[in-house]
C-alpha cells in the first residue's frame, strides 16, 4: 500500500518534472540538475544494496532493523534514476547537444560514449525489472527462487552504475568535487565486491556462522580496498619515477643540444677571431707598405 | 554449528590480520623501493641539472665573446677600409705634387729660355752698337786724315 502511495504521489511530480526539463533543456541548470540527480542516484543505489548486505550479515535475517528502510530506498533509487533520466534525456545545455532522444533508450552503440550512456539507460531498465518483481504480485508469480536470481541483478546494475559513473560523471571526473567524490565512489565499490564475494561464499555454504561472514566481509574489504589502494600507490609512485625519468631525459637533451650549439659558437668564435687577426695583420701590412693577404 | 564457531572466527580473524600486515610490510617495500628509486634518479637528475646550468653560463660567456669578436671584427674591418683609403688618398696627392712640380719646372724652363732670348737679344743689340760705335769712330779718322792732304795739293 505505501510503495502504490509514493508511486501515486510521484508520477504527477514526474510528468511536472518532464516539463520542466524540456522547459530548462538548453540551460545550465538541466545540466547541474542531472549531475546531482546523478551522484544521488549512485549514493542510493549503493545504500540500498548495503542495507541488503546488512541483513544477510545480520545473525538472524528477521533481526536487522535498518533493512526495514531497503524497499523504500530502492523505491526512492529508481525515482532519483528516472529523475536523472529525463533530465539527461532532455537536456542539450552540453552533453545532450547532437544527440536524439533515441540515443538514450539504451540501444546506441555507435561509440565509446554512446556504449556509457546506453549502459546507463540498462541499469535503469533493470531497475525497474527487479522494482515490479519486487511486488507481492511479482514475488508471487516468480516465486522465490526465481525472483532471488532476478533480485541478483541489483549487483549487476550497480556494477554498470559504477562504470557509467565513474566515466561519463562530470563530478567523478573533472569537477573541483572529483578529488573527494572519487574515492567515495571507489570505496563504495570495494564494499559491494566484497559483500558480493561474501554473499557467493554464504551461498557455498563456507560459513559457519554469522560472524565468520561478518569476519570473511571485513576481510574481503580490507583484501580488495588494499589491492586498489596499493595499485593506487603503486600508479602513483611509477607517475613520480615517470615524471622524473621525462624530466632527466628533457634535461639530457637539452644538454646535448647544447654541447653541439657550444660547439657550434667556439667555432663561430675561432672563424671570427681569425677574420680578426687577418684583418689586423692586412691593415698592419698597408700601413708598413707590404701587400695584404687574403 | 555453533561449536565450530570459535576456529571460524579466529581462523578469518587470522586472515584478516595476516593481510593488514601483509599489506603493511608491501606498503613500506613499495615506499622504500620508489624512494630508492626517485633518490637514484634525482642524483641523476642533479647532475644533468648542474651540467646544463653550466652549459648555459658557457653558452653566455661564449656568445658574449662572440658579440665581443664581432664587434672587433667590424672596427678592424673599418680601420682597415679608412687605411686603403687613405693610401689611395696618399697616392693621388702625391700625383697631383708630382704634376705641379712638373708644371714648375716646364715653368722655369720656359721664363729661363724667355731670359736666354732677351738676354740674346741684348747682347746683339750691344754687339750692333758696338758695332756702329766703332764705325762712326772709324770714320771719324777717315775725315780728319783726308782734309789736310787736299789744302796741301
Amino acid at each position: 500500500m505505501k510503495t502504490r502511495t509514493l508511486l501515486l504521489f510521484s508520477l504527477p511530480f514526474m510528468i511536472i518534472y518532464i516539463a520542466l526539463s524540456i522547459s530548462l533543456r538548453t540551460s545550465e541548470a538541466i545540466w547541474l540538475l542531472t549531475r546531482v540527480f546523478g551522484l544521488l542516484s549512485y549514493a542510493f543505489l549503493f545504500m540500498t544494496l548495503l542495507l541488503g548486505e546488512v541483513r544477510m550479515l545480520s545473525k538472524v535475517k528477521g533481526d536487522a532493523p535498518l533493512f526495514r528502510f531497503h524497499t523504500p530506498l530502492a523505491i526512492f533509487t529508481t525515482f532519483l534514476v528516472a529523475l536523472h533520466f529525463i533530465s539527461a534525456a532532455a537536456e542539450r545545455y552540453k552533453w545532450g547537444v547532437g544527440l536524439s532522444f533515441t540515443d538514450y533508450l539504451g540501444a546506441a552503440f555507435g561509440d565509446k560514449w554512446l556504449v556509457l550512456l546506453s549502459m546507463g539507460t540498462l541499469a535503469f531498465y533493470l531497475m525497474l525489472l527487479i522494482g515490479a518483481t519486487s511486488s507481492s504480485l511479482g514475488m508471487r508469480v516468480l516465486r522465490y527462487k526465481r525472483w532471488k536470481v532476478v533480485h541478483f541483478l541489483s549487483y549487476l546494475v550497480f556494477f554498470i552504475a559504477y562504470v557509467h559513473s565513474v566515466n561519463l560523471g562530470t563530478d567523478i571526473k573533472t569537477s573541483i568535487l572529483a578529488p573527494f567524490i572519487k574515492p567515495l565512489i571507489l570505496a563504495s565499490f570495494v564494499v559491494i565486491l566484497a559483500m558480493l564475494l561474501t554473499r557467493v561464499l554464504k551461498g557455498l555454504r563456507v560459513f559457519r556462522a554469522a560472524e565468520d561472514a561478518q569476519l570473511a566481509a571485513v576481510f574481503f574489504i580490507i583484501l580488495i580496498g588494499g589491492a586498489v589502494i596499493g595499485a593506487a600507490m603503486l600508479q602513483s609512485g611509477e607517475d613520480r619515477v615517470s615524471s622524473i625519468t621525462a624530466d632527466i631525459a628533457a634535461t639530457r637533451s637539452d644538454v646535448d643540444k647544447m654541447i653541439i650549439e657550444t660547439a657550434r659558437i667556439g667555432d663561430l668564435n675561432t672563424q671570427i677571431q681569425r677574420q680578426v687577426e687577418q684583418t689586423v695583420l692586412n691593415n698592419t701590412l698597408l700601413q708598413t707598405g707590404g701587400a695584404p693577404n687574403g | 554449528m555453533d561449536e565450530d564457531n570459535g576456529t571460524g572466527r579466529m581462523a578469518w580473524g587470522a586472515a584478516t590480520v595476516m593481510l593488514i600486515l601483509i599489506y603493511i610490510a608491501g606498503a613500506v617495500y613499495q615506499s622504500t623501493d620508489f624512494s630508492r628509486r626517485e633518490q637514484g634518479l634525482m642524483e641523476q637528475f642533479a647532475v644533468l641539472e648542474s651540467r646544463r646550468q653550466e652549459l648555459t653560463q658557457k653558452m653566455i660567456d661564449i656568445q658574449s665573446t662572440q658579440v665581443m669578436l664581432q664587434a672587433q671584427l667590424e672596427r678592424e674591418t673599418d680601420s682597415l677600409r679608412r687605411t686603403e683609403l687613405m693610401m689611395q688618398l696618399s697616392d693621388a696627392t702625391k700625383a697631383q705634387e708630382a704634376q705641379a712640380l712638373l708644371d714648375a719646372q716646364a715653368e722655369q724652363v720656359r721664363i729661363a729660355a724667355e731670359q736666354a732670348a732677351q738676354l740674346q737679344a741684348q747682347q746683339l743689340e750691344q754687339a750692333r752698337l758696338e758695332a756702329l760705335r766703332r764705325q762712326q769712330e772709324l770714320a771719324a779718322k777717315v775725315a780728319v786724315t783726308v782734309k789736310p792732304r787736299t789744302r796741301a795739293s
